[in-house]
């Protein structure tokens, strides 16, 4: 019965598929929500308390957001906010391959952005609110937009999946470098 | 009107029918995780599934015309039938083979469903088709392991998918779950489970769009080979009509958005107490899973994906406990679909062909519709719908829900269990 190892082989082939990209896009995203808390600071943290209600940052808003948009890639906003554990972390990955400065831009701009202490940059901490504990509800035209966008991106990491399980994953690392004894050369 | 287009009528009726229930007991596959965690209403998550399956069903290019060429020997590799089925006679007896198939894969589809197991809507139809063919040609007429150069026949395509897929998806899925927890083990369980909600919609997408494309497509490949049988359609060059290709897609999504509420539960909360992080490792493990080898040309159930998924979660997260009794009597499902639809195919071929003409098929519908309405009235004793879908699990084996420190020190904190999980689901 040689069509075990054909199973085998091509079990290892989704497996590694299936690791790369079904484990990895989670990962990734566990990544961005755990940027997303840090952001938010006060009580996305475990331990975390939230900042009194009109509490706000020293630091001056405008030069956060020039520091973020011109030398954000290299951490210097970070730098400037007095978190040098992400503005190294900024200055060594590239501004996170400019996804990290991308998102710190975004927030800088939104006035979300916190300082070394948890205050907000720009913005005195608003009162607590419903949406603390629900979440916001979007209206209908932006869960339609949201649903035209989803599905947009659905098809395009979809076929992605595939082109990427076709062309790379599935034959560059096949099931005979990982165990080469088990497959017969002689055939 | 001949005697075979009469039956072929049939046969066109009861695909779709199949088509129908194949969408709907497989509405769980992709939205029981993200009902169970309330990241989508149950309404919202059907009537998404549903979108997405009919779009996944017409983006389907390259339409599977042999499917049935997996298991049994009834087609060439063009799609076009054997020579044995030549002629009228030839033409009603491949008729009856597809009608009887389908009839056991529907008969299997809709008990299973009424017992809320989540078994492989895949191997109902095979098994059906295999069943009608033992009936017509005997064990000869089954392709048990094809000539042994690649994953072929029944072995190939059927038993060792369904050994490995799930333990593969389960892989994935622990490894992903674990390694997102560690991620965000700082942050506070109330903002992770909001923020995961949206990967998750996204991931339970993917898992829609792909099953669209794959499910449909074996109704269309069915419908034309009996359409091919009958020369309805050209024998020279097989395609598959329009018609096919949209009555079949908006039979699925028609069944997705009735969605099979019985195994949803079984899913979002028989097996494991699910959290959104946890939803978006399953489903991306799933869509990835998937995808993955049907790129591959590999054949396997989307069902046997996603329930292995949903136990790799429950295995990856520490403090998490997986119903094993559950999971058990679905694996039992799982290995007695393929014969118990095989059985039913062959019954209903015997009855339709013993009795032959058009009042053989007839009856044996007769029988389908009576048996459907029998399950239907059994199935209203005990309700699931969208309203109680999210109720909790009861035959006494509820798992422990891990209670970290910083939960009892906060009383009004949002525990990480899915019954809490947001208003959105009620």
């Amino acid at each position: 019965m040689n069509m075990v190892p054909l199973a085998l082989e091509g079990a290892w082939k989704v497996l590694a598929a299936g690791l790369v990209l079904g484990a990895g896009l989670p990962i990734l995203y566990a990544f961005a929500v755990r940027g997303l808390a840090m952001a938010a600071g006060g009580t996305a943290i475990v331990g975390g308390r939230r900042m009194a209600a009109g509490v706000q940052s020293d630091k001056d808003w405008t030069v956060t957001i020039l520091l973020s948009v011109l030398v954000g890639g290299l951490g210097m906003d970070r730098f400037y906010l007095g978190s040098w554990g992400l503005g190294l972390g900024k200055l060594l990955t590239g501004g996170g391959l400019g996804v990290w400065s991308l998102v710190d831009m975004i927030l800088a701009v939104t006035k979300n952005m916190r300082d070394a202490q948890g205050r907000l940059v720009g913005k005195p901490e608003p009162e607590a609110s419903d949406e603390d504990v629900h979440g916001a509800t979007p209206n209908v035209a932006g869960k339609i937009l949201a649903g035209a966008l989803l599905l947009v991106i659905l098809l395009a990491v979809s076929y992605g999946i595939s082109f990427i399980v076709a062309t790379g994953v599935g034959k560059v690392v096949t099931f005979d470098h990982i165990i080469p004894w088990f497959v017969d050369k002689k055939k | 009107m001949t005697t075979a287009t009469m039956i072929l009528a049939l046969v066109v009726v009861v695909a779709l029918a199949f088509d129908f229930t194949n969408g709907f007991h497989d509405t769980g596959n992709a939205m029981a995780a993200s009902i169970a965690t309330g990241a989508l209403s149950p309404k919202g998550a059907v009537t998404l599934a549903a979108i997405l399956n009919l779009v996944g069903a017409l983006l389907s290019v390259e339409v599977a015309l042999t499917v049935s060429n997996s298991v049994v020997n009834l087609q060439d590799k063009a799609g076009l039938p054997l020579a044995a089925f030549k002629g009228e006679s030839g033409a009603i007896l491949l008729l009856l083979i597809v009608f009887g198939g389908l009839i056991g894969g529907i008969i299997w589809n809709l008990f299973t469903w009424l017992l809320g197991l989540p078994s492989s809507s895949s191997h109902a139809l095979l098994g059906g088709l295999v069943g009608g063919t033992i009936g017509a040609l005997g064990f000869a007429g089954v392709k048990w392991a094809g000539d042994g150069t690649k994953l072929d026949g029944v072995i190939g395509k059927v038993l060792l998918p369904s050994l490995l897929s799930p333990v593969i998806a389960m892989i994935v899925a622990a490894t992903a779950t674990r390694v997102i927890f560690m991620i965000t083990a700082k942050i506070e369980d109330k903002f992770r489970e909001r923020r995961f909600r949206w990967g998750q919609v996204g991931a339970a997408s993917l898992v829609s769009l792909a099953h669209g494309t794959n499910d449909a497509q074996k109704t269309m490949g069915v419908i034309t080979l009996a359409l091919v049988a009958t020369g309805t359609v050209s024998s020279t060059a097989v395609y598959v009509p329009l018609w096919v290709k949209l009555s079949a897609a908006l039979a699925i999504a028609l069944g997705t958005y009735l969605g099979g509420w019985r195994i949803i539960h079984t899913m979002g909360k028989g097996l494991v107490d699910i959290s959104s992080p946890q939803g978006l490792a399953a489903d991306a493990s799933s869509a990835t899973v998937i995808l993955a080898s049907s790129q591959l040309g590999f054949a396997l159930s989307t069902t046997h994906v996603a329930t292995g998924s949903i136990m790799g979660t429950g295995i990856g997260k520490k403090g998490a406990t997986v119903r094993w009794s559950v999971a058990g009597r679905m694996v039992a499902a799982w290995a007695i679909t393929f014969p118990a639809a095989a059985v039913m195919g062959a019954i209903m071929f015997w009855i339709a062909n013993g009795i032959g003409g058009i009042v053989g098929p007839l009856i044996v519908f007769a029988i389908l519709c009576g048996l459907s309405f029998y399950m239907w009235k059994r199935s209203r004793h005990n309700v699931i719908d969208h309203t109680n879908v999210n109720d909790e699990w009861h035959d006494g084996s509820k798992p422990e829900v891990a209670v970290a420190a910083h939960d009892i020190i906060d009383p009004h904190h949002e525990l990480d269990a899915p019954q809490s999980a947001g208003p959105a689901a009620h």
